[in-house]
């Protein structure tokens, strides 16, 4: 798979999951009345303590999230800039995002015991970008610089 | 890599497919962009909003000073009358509610217990005036009291909450409150009205932390003994047996 399909799928799955997170955003703001979640308990994690991380609420990282992986998406499917700045970034933030989701998938499970099924698709959705933007390609591609030169006798 | 920069893949081949993958990557973008707005729009016609309650100050009420906008508990004839200023968001009229105010309730502001316990809401805070409104909502469906409880009870979840009303409406949900009626008098907020004559009556007694007590009309002093379950019964059992003496005298 070449560098532009991957941050083309990238920008795909991130802008799915941003409108997720707009809608979940709206709901912790209180401009929806009633989360459209099947048969998950999408309301108590939604409204539990744990829906604000650090003062903000997590549907509004989550945006806030998705939008610079999309943007960062489309920069580096569009420009050989994976080893320049906006690679690095998109993998620093593929990776701090999956971590955050694995945080919240547990949360979920040991401490709220109730699933969120957007949430879960969210989190589907972080894995997919992680894979796609695949930061362990980046640290195969620019070894350290105190090993250039470096020679065994 | 150096295949990937031959000659033949900057082929005008190569950009064609190249163009029409760009093109169909950004169609695609396009449909996945109307169709995530326009979910987010039906979604928004499919239920009703929960507003929340913007923060608010004393200033944005209007309703004097009265004695009438406690909420009471117990007999009204009671030998002893206990009347509490508090607010929702303040840790010691939370920790004061769970380790004395609920079980000193029980045990004597029963109907026909020796003394009624009135409580007044005093928001300290901009923000304590949703919980306020909240317990106000309990009270309307006859529930003021499990509400009053369980808002203290479960502060971590709604303090700092941008949307607070959310987490009332779960709370109300649990003690079997009308949901619907409930989430109107949320919007309704004429409950504030009541919240402000509470928080004026206060003031006009010199109220100003909280909580704060008064017993048969004299403020109970702000000292740790008082606010333990034992020193607040023996307060109690003091005041009945002046009040007893000097109705025998």
């Amino acid at each position: 798979m070449t560098s532009e399909t991957r941050y083309r799928g990238a920008a795909i799955l991130a802008l799915a999951g941003l409108f997720i997170s707009v809608y979940l955003l709206l709901y912790h703001l209180g401009y929806y009345g009633v989360l459209l979640c099947g048969t998950g308990s999408c309301d108590v994690v939604q409204s539990s303590r744990y829906a604000d991380f650090l003062g903000l609420p997590v549907p509004g990282l989550g945006a806030a999230w998705y939008l610079a992986m999309f943007i960062l998406g489309l920069m580096l499917a569009g420009n050989s800039l994976e080893t320049s700045w906006p690679g690095k970034l998109a993998a620093v933030f593929a990776t701090g995002g999956l971590a955050f989701s694995v945080y919240l998938t547990a949360l979920e499970l040991f401490v709220i015991h109730a699933i969120c099924r957007w949430c879960v698709v969210s989190a589907v959705l972080t894995i997919g970008i992680f894979l796609l933007v695949a930061p362990w390609r980046l640290l195969r591609r620019s070894p350290p610089e105190s090993l250039e030169g470096f020679s065994v006798e | 890599m150096a295949k990937n920069r031959s000659p033949k893949n900057r082929s005008g081949k190569g950009k064609q497919a190249g163009s029409s993958g760009g093109r169909n990557f950004y169609l695609l973008l396009g449909g996945l962009a109307v169709a995530g707005t326009a979910a987010l729009l039906m979604a928004r016609d499919s239920g009703g909003d929960i507003s929340p309650l913007e923060p608010l100050s004393l200033a944005e009420t209007s309703a004097p000073a009265s004695a009438s906008a406690g909420v009471a508990i117990g007999p009204s004839d009671a030998l002893v009358t206990i009347i509490e200023f508090a607010d929702f968001q303040c840790p010691h009229c939370r920790n004061f509610n769970a380790v004395t105010g609920k079980a000193i309730r029980r045990d004597y502001a029963g109907p026909t217990g020796p003394i009624q316990w009135i409580n007044y809401d005093f928001p300290l805070q901009q923000t304590s005036w949703a919980p306020a409104l909240a317990a106000k909502c309990g009270e309307r469906q006859g529930k003021y009291w499990q509400m009053h409880d369980l808002l203290y009870a479960m502060s971590d979840d709604w303090i700092g909450k941008s949307n607070p009303n959310r987490t009332f409406i779960n709370l109300a949900e649990t003690i079997g409150l009308d949901e619907d009626a409930f989430r109107a008098c949320l919007d309704d907020r004429s409950g504030l009205q009541d919240v402000g004559a509470a928080r004026r009556y206060g003031e006009s007694l010199g109220v100003n932390s909280t909580p704060s007590m008064f017993i048969n009309g004299r403020p109970i002093p702000a000292q740790r003994q008082y606010f333990t379950y034992a020193g607040l019964e023996k307060l109690i059992q003091e005041t009945i047996a002046a009040t007893t003496s000097t109705e025998s005298d």
